[in-house]
Formats: structure tokens, C-alpha cells, sequence
């Protein structure tokens, strides 16, 4: 029924061994191969933006979100493999994010 | 890694070296400004610093302010200072600082041409213009790197910032220190989350300290403001380009140091002693941070961008680093240090480290940053409370 268009491979980047982010390379379209180095290739689930991150594998709320090693935040809520990590579901724990 | 070569640059009576051989117009109150700036319109050389504050400022501000003026006014890039200013003891105390740092230093001020400011431009068009005579015949002659002291900056931050701009800036600083050189950072907001990381790099347990407390200090006035940090760092700005929280902002942010020990954390405007890498207690606002820098006598600056950021410094020559594409495509010229093409690479930082190496001993040299070529620039010392 949708009119997907041909599914593409976008290259990604993950700094850690730790991390459970990836950093797109560039723009991805849901259902897209993302490329990831020597690691497990996986699917967009969602549109994402280039430079935004991508969930390397599903998490429960609460979860730290790790990237450079290190935790930038925590996820507000359950964030599976393949979706975006951003401001929408992640919240940064020396901002006290106070909503948005 | 090949090491960095000499450069040829400005030396100055109080061996320090300068990479541009500007006469610095610094009117020391707001009541000159105008003059100031007709004078260095009309003169071949000059650059212009103005200062909006004088009469009336107390406690930190008066410290502050009259440190930044000594040092801006010592900044190596400049040969020689026409200080213009309302009351001839103000400026006379604050000519005397300078010249005890080893700047040659004239006096104009308003009482002298019995508060004409006309008769100011006139008078100060030809002082200046004998400056500038005096200077061009001065010739650069070759310095070690290690008499370069760079000022590191970020500005709107995106996450190519992080993975390739600042690191291949730090892996050109851990280049510099190592040869001797030395190089400054600070926007403290932005060590929030990445302060253990600092912190452990500390020469001294008293500097780690301070590379703690100073980020909560300012965490905590934020938070008594009511203010939320995560609705003004990241920026808006930043945050539409992918980063989510400051700590993701501050980790990429650190890249640019390098990998040295941290061997001082200094006030704002301060001078460090020695060599190696320093942090100063500064705000992120670029204009107010690239002042700091150049106060506490930085030739250049580095300035990694995301978005793009347009400020420069007006003493320091500037340099432009970004690594991402689209903006890159967008603002092509503006950007001096291109890294866009080396995210995917296999090895990206050596080559982003040495474009960045070769371009800072290029602009060392006198090549013109975008910014110095299209006469941006501008100095602004920070105010942290009110005056009488």
C-alpha cells in the first residue's frame, strides 16, 4: 500500500565497543539498511536524520543511552533496535530536562 | 607524523611572537568609540577594539575588565597600541601596565582636545598613521611552534562536531604540546558530563578540583535562575542537528584538548604561565570566550563549527574547521579547514589533524583566515554584575 521507496544501505558509525547508539552518515528512510562497520547490519525503523542516532538494540525505559563510551542520558521510554534516539525519548541527567 | 615546521612571525621586544603586526586602536571608554572606529577606518593596518564600560565598574567586573584591556592591548599580534580614552590618569595607569608587559604604547584622550571629538580624530588619524609607518617596516623572521599559544573554540555544535572535527583538532594539540606549544580552552557549560574525564587528566589534585567545581558553579546559578540547561545547552540550534543532552555535547566538545595534561585552569583573560594546555573560566557566547583567549595573548584560534558559526575574533586570526557535509556544501568558502570527506575513511583524524596543522602554520605564516579577508571581527569582554 505505501509507495516505499527502494530501500537504500546508509552508512553509520559507532565510537564504543559500549555504546548503544550508532551516528548516521547520512539521511535514512524507514526500512533502510544501516551499515555499521563490522557490526550486526540493521534496519531504519523510522526516518532519521543524518548525524542523528539510531538504537543499536532494544532498551528498556530507564536505560542509560552510551555513546563515546559514556552516558549522555537516559531513555524516557522503551526504545528498540532500529529507531531514533533523541530528545523525543531520551533525557539528558545533568540538563534535569524539565520537559519540552 | 612529520613535526610541524617554524614559522615566520612578528617578534616582539618581550619575546613573545606575533602572527599578524596589527596598530591596536583600544578606546577604553564607551565616550570614544566613535573616534576610535573613524580613526581606524581612516588608517591602513589598524584594528579597532572599543569598549562599551569604564567609569563605574566594581568588584569582579573592575578586575576583570582592566586585566582583559592589558591583555588584549599585549596580545602579540598587535606592534603597537594607540590607547584613546576620556581622562588622561585612567590612561595613563592603564598605559603603564602595558608597557611594563613590553608593548609600545601612545596616549589620546578627550582632555587633551578640550573634549572635541573631532579634533580626537584628527589628531588620532595622524598618530596612528606614524604607528602604522613604523610597523611596515618591521619584518617577519622565523619562530619555532612552539612560541605558538592557540585558542580553542566550538560553536554551533552538531554531532560531525565529535566525530570529526574536534578530534582531529585534539590530535593536532597533543602535536603542538609536544613540541612545545601551548593551547587554551574553556566554555565551562560545555565540561558538564565530561568533567571526570577533565579531571583526570589534571596535573595537580588543586586542578582537578577545579575542574569540577567550576562546571557545578555554574550548573547551580542556572538552576537558581530557574533556568533548564537542556533548553538553552544544547542550543536550539544544536539540537536540531542531532544532539540530545550536554553531556553528548560536552564529550565531543573535549575531543578538541587533545589527550595532555591540563596544567592550569585560569581566570577569564588570564595569562598562563608555561607551556602545555591550560582551561580558563569562560562563558560559551563565542564573542565574549575569543576575547578571553586573545587577552590571555593567543595568536589564533581554532574554531570547529557544525551549523556554520559566523564569529571571529578581530585580534586572533580565526580558523574555521567543520566537518559536515551539508554544510559544507552550503558554505563553502567560509569554512578554512574542510573535513567533510574523511568521516568515512579509514583513517580520518591523522588526516584531519594534519589539514588542520597545515592551515594553522599557513594562517601562522600570513595567509588571511575567511574571516580576516571579509573584516569580521570583533572583541567584547564579558560583565558579571552591575555598576555603580
Amino acid at each position: 500500500m505505501s509507495k516505499a521507496s527502494p530501500q537504500k544501505t546508509v552508512p553509520a558509525i559507532v565510537l564504543h565497543p559500549d555504546d548503544t547508539v550508532a551516528t548516521l552518515l547520512a539521511g535514512a528512510k524507514t526500512g533502510d539498511n544501516i551499515a555499521i562497520g563490522s557490526h550486526q547490519p540493521l534496519v531504519a525503523k523510522e526516518d532519521i536524520p543524518i548525524y542523528f542516532k539510531l538504537c543499536l538494540s532494544d532498551q528498556k525505559a530507564g536505560s542509560d543511552v552510551i555513546k563515546y563510551g559514556q552516558t549522555i542520558g537516559t531513555a524516557q521510554t522503551a526504545i528498540r533496535k532500529g529507531e531514533k534516539v533523541h530528545i523525543h525519548n531520551m533525557t539528558s541527567k545533568r540538563g534535569r530536562h524539565s520537559g519540552h | 607524523m612529520t613535526a610541524l615546521q617554524d614559522f615566520d612571525g612578528y617578534h616582539r621586544p618581550n619575546g613573545l611572537v606575533g602572527v599578524r603586526n596589527h596598530v591596536l586602536v583600544l578606546s577604553v571608554t564607551g565616550l570614544t568609540t566613535a573616534p576610535a572606529r573613524q580613526i581606524g577606518a581612516a588608517v591602513q593596518g589598524c584594528h579597532v577594539v572599543t569598549m562599551p564600560y569604564s567609569t563605574g565598574l566594581i568588584g569582579q567586573d573592575r578586575e576583570v575588565h582592566y586585566r582583559a584591556l592589558v591583555g588584549l592591548a599585549c596580545n602579540p599580534n598587535n606592534g603597537a597600541v594607540l590607547l584613546i580614552s576620556d581622562h588622561k590618569p585612567k590612561a595613563e595607569t592603564l598605559a603603564q601596565a602595558i608597557k611594563a608587559e613590553g608593548q609600545t604604547v601612545q596616549i589620546l584622550t578627550l582632555n587633551e582636545v578640550e573634549q572635541d571629538p573631532v579634533d580626537l580624530v584628527a589628531k588620532g588619524t595622524r598618530m596612528a598613521a606614524q604607528l602604522a609607518k613604523d610597523l611596515s617596516s618591521q619584518r617577519r623572521a622565523p619562530a619555532p611552534v612552539s612560541a605558538l599559544r592557540v585558542g580553542l573554540k566550538c560553536g554551533r555544535s552538531d554531532p560531525s562536531s565529535g566525530l570529526i572535527a574536534n578530534p582531529s583538532t585534539g590530535a593536532f594539540i597533543d602535536q603542538l604540546i609536544a613540541q612545545g606549544g601551548t593551547a587554551i580552552f574553556g566554555e565551562v557549560v560545555e565540561w558538564i558530563g565530561a568533567e571526570h574525564l577533565l579531571a583526570a587528566r589534571a596535573a595537580s589534585a588543586e586542578i582537578a578540583d577545579r575542574l569540577v567545581t567550576l562546571p557545578a558553579g555554574r550548573e547551580a546559578s542556572a538552576m537558581t535562575t530557574g533556568l533548564d540547561l537542556m533548553g538553552s545547552n544544547p542550543s536550539p540550534t544544536n539540537i536540531a542537528a542531532g544532539l540530545s543532552s550536554i553531556e553528548e555535547k560536552s564529550l565531543g566538545g573535549i575531543s578538541k584538548t587533545g589527550s595532555t595534561p591540563i596544567m592550569g585552569v585560569l581566570d577569564y583573560a588570564e595569562t598562563p604561565q608555561g607551556s602545555g594546555l591550560f582551561a580558563m573560566d569562560t562563558p560559551n557566547y563565542a564573542p565574549e570566550h575569543l576575547t578571553a583567549l586573545a587577552a590571555a595573548g593567543c595568536q589564533i584560534a581554532l574554531f570547529t563549527t557544525g551549523a556554520g558559526n559566523s564569529f571571529v575574533s578581530g585580534l586572533m586570526p580565526t580558523i574555521k574547521i567543520c566537518g559536515n557535509k551539508v554544510s559544507c556544501q552550503r558554505l563553502f568558502q567560509q569554512f578554512d579547514v574542510r573535513l567533510d570527506d574523511l568521516i568515512e575513511t579509514a583513517a580520518p583524524l591523522p588526516t584531519g589533524s594534519r589539514r588542520i596543522a597545515e592551515a594553522t602554520l599557513d594562517v601562522a605564516n600570513g595567509q588571511m583566515t575567511w574571516g580576516e579577508i571579509l573584516k569580521q571581527g570583533d572583541d567584547v569582554v564579558s560583565r558579571f554584575g552591575a555598576a555603580l
